[in-house]
């Protein structure tokens, strides 16, 4: 009875062990095939950057990327825009000059158009100009939708522009990332992903009243992060940050969303593992991880 | 020895009688609801070492999810009572404001576990009911967990 059947349960459990690796790694998608057309590169960026989520009105089965999931902030809520290329409610009638901008000015194709930084280009002006143009060719193949943009919700004098552009006049520095070439490879890559694409400070780091992050403070968390939730302080701080996740675990915990304790990610961290992070190949992951474990340890506030 | 019984048991009385040591008050109902979630972290995290060939066996990994599946059966009830308290607990008021939704999210925990258990004891791919029991856990701590402070 043993010896009969010992071989085909330890041939079972090679079996799942392969299957739940890749479940758990997330190796198996389409996602991570190679992407060959400028279009497929772009979905790539797209996931990485995370556009989805803020763009559609997900907790309303809104239409993807026509816009509508309210975002609230300390200085009211802002209704996020139709980015489909439909022609009069969307961006249709862009150009890629004009997406540029938007990414990297913070600035829209019309008179005085200057945006908040709810929309994060603060970290997008550091895309390269190669992910910019794969971006583009990848937002002309989503389906187009009519639907209307709404108001933001914010006070009369925010309404008018003066207040983005004096933002960024006072805060905002535009400019492409430049890696460090005293770094590997590796970690430029993460740090690349971090600061620019996958805009984790923009939840991470905290805040001044300005509503602008504090460099010193990069990834150290935050009491009212985005949608004014608190986030955790995810520098490699022992006590405070996440010191005490081996490298496995941290890749794990930004691939699945389980952290070390079986615990699984929830509130905003849910939707990026599942929209953005859970599509990257394990190498760009690795490469995150890399430049977390490089940044300096610091205490929560 | 017999008078060492009757003086544990008269402290047991007493614990279960006194409001404030234990029993069914606030923070005993904060206590065992996390209680119950830690176990079930317990089973996730020693399911995922199994997979990544860290320890444990198939038998194991039966037992696990068998388990697993088990508590999934005890969330709505470990959850029943509302007991909101921002310092203690990450459990959101929500739950019971919206207690139709809170069940439907441990029914699919329900759902899930009980799939990867069934495949798990059958020796099939278990990869399908692994992931949709990854995505029970965090659509639940999405809508009704309070984010973690730093
Ligand atoms: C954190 C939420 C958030 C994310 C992530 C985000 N956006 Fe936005 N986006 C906004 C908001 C809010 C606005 C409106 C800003 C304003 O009106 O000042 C906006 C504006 C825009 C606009 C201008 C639309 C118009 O009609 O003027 C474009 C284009 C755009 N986003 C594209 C993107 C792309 C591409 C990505 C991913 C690389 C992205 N957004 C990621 C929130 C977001
Ligand atoms: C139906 C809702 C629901 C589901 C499904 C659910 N959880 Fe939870 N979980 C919660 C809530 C609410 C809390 C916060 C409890 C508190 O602090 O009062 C929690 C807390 C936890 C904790 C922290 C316990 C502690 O206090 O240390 C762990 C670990 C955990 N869950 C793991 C899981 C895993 C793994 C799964 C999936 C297999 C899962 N949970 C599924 C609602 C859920
Ligand atoms: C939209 C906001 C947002 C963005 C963007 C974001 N995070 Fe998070 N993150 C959160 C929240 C909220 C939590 C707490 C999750 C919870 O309560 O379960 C979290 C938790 C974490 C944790 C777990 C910390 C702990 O102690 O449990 C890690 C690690 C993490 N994030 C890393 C990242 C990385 C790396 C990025 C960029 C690739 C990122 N996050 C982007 C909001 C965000």
């Amino acid at each position: 009875m043993v010896s009969a059947s010992a071989p085909r349960t330890a041939c079972a459990a090679r079996a799942w062990l392969a299957t739940l690796t890749i479940a758990l790694l997330g190796l198996g998608g389409a996602a991570r095939a190679a992407e060959t057309t400028l279009a497929e590169r772009g979905e790539y960026v797209f996931h990485a950057a995370s556009c989805a989520g803020c763009h559609t009105d997900v907790e309303n089965d809104g239409a993807p990327l026509a816009g509508g999931r309210r975002l609230p902030t300390p200085f009211g809520t802002f209704v996020s825009p139709n980015i489909t290329p439909d022609p009069t409610h969307g961006i249709g009638a862009w150009s890629e000059a004009d997406l540029e901008r938007a990414l990297r000015h913070g600035e829209g194709p019309g008179w005085f158009d200057h945006y908040y930084p709810v929309f994060p280009y603060p970290s997008y002006t550091r895309m390269s100009g190669e992910d910019v143009r794969a971006l583009w060719a990848y937002l002309r193949t989503v389906e187009p939708v009519a639907r209307e943009n709404e108001p933001h919700e914010i006070p009369w004098y925010l309404r008018i522009r003066v207040a983005a552009w004096g933002w960024k006049l006072l805060f905002f520095e535009p400019g492409e990332f430049t890696p460090d070439p005293a770094r590997s490879g590796e970690w430029n890559r993460g740090a690349y992903l971090v600061r620019a694409l996958s805009h984790c400070g923009e939840c991470h780091t905290p805040r001044d009243g300005f509503g602008v992050s504090i460099g010193s403070r990069e990834l150290a968390g935050s009491a009212d992060g985005a949608e004014g939730k608190a986030t955790p302080n995810i520098t490699p701080h022992e006590a405070d940050g996440v010191g005490r996740w081996s490298k496995r675990e941290l890749r794990e915990y930004l691939h699945v969303g389980m952290d070390p304790d079986g615990d699984f990610a929830g509130g905003l961290m849910a939707e990026v593992v599942d929209e953005s992070l859970a599509h990257l190949r394990i190498e760009d992951i690795d490469a995150i991880v890399e430049y977390l474990v490089s940044l300096p340890p610091l205490p929560s506030d | 020895m017999k008078l060492r019984k009757l003086a544990l048991a008269a402290f047991v009385g007493s614990m279960i009688a006194l409001p404030g040591i234990a029993g069914a008050d606030d923070e005993g109902t904060i206590k065992y609801r996390q209680s119950v979630m830690k176990a079930v972290g317990g089973h996730v995290g020693a399911i995922g070492s199994i997979a990544k060939g860290e320890g444990g066996s198939a038998d194991h990994m039966k037992a696990h999810t068998a388990a697993l599946a088990d508590l999934a059966t005890m969330v709505e009830a470990a959850f029943k009572d509302k007991v909101v308290n921002e310092e203690k607990s990450r459990s959101l008021g929500k739950i019971w404001e919206d207690w139709d939704g809170f069940a439907k999210a441990a029914g699919a925990m329900k759902e899930a576990t009980a799939a990867l258990a069934a495949a798990a004891a059958k020796g099939e791919d278990v990869g399908t009911a692994l992931k949709a029991t990854f995505d029970s856990c965090k659509g639940c701590h999405k809508d009704f967990r309070a984010e973690k402070k730093g």
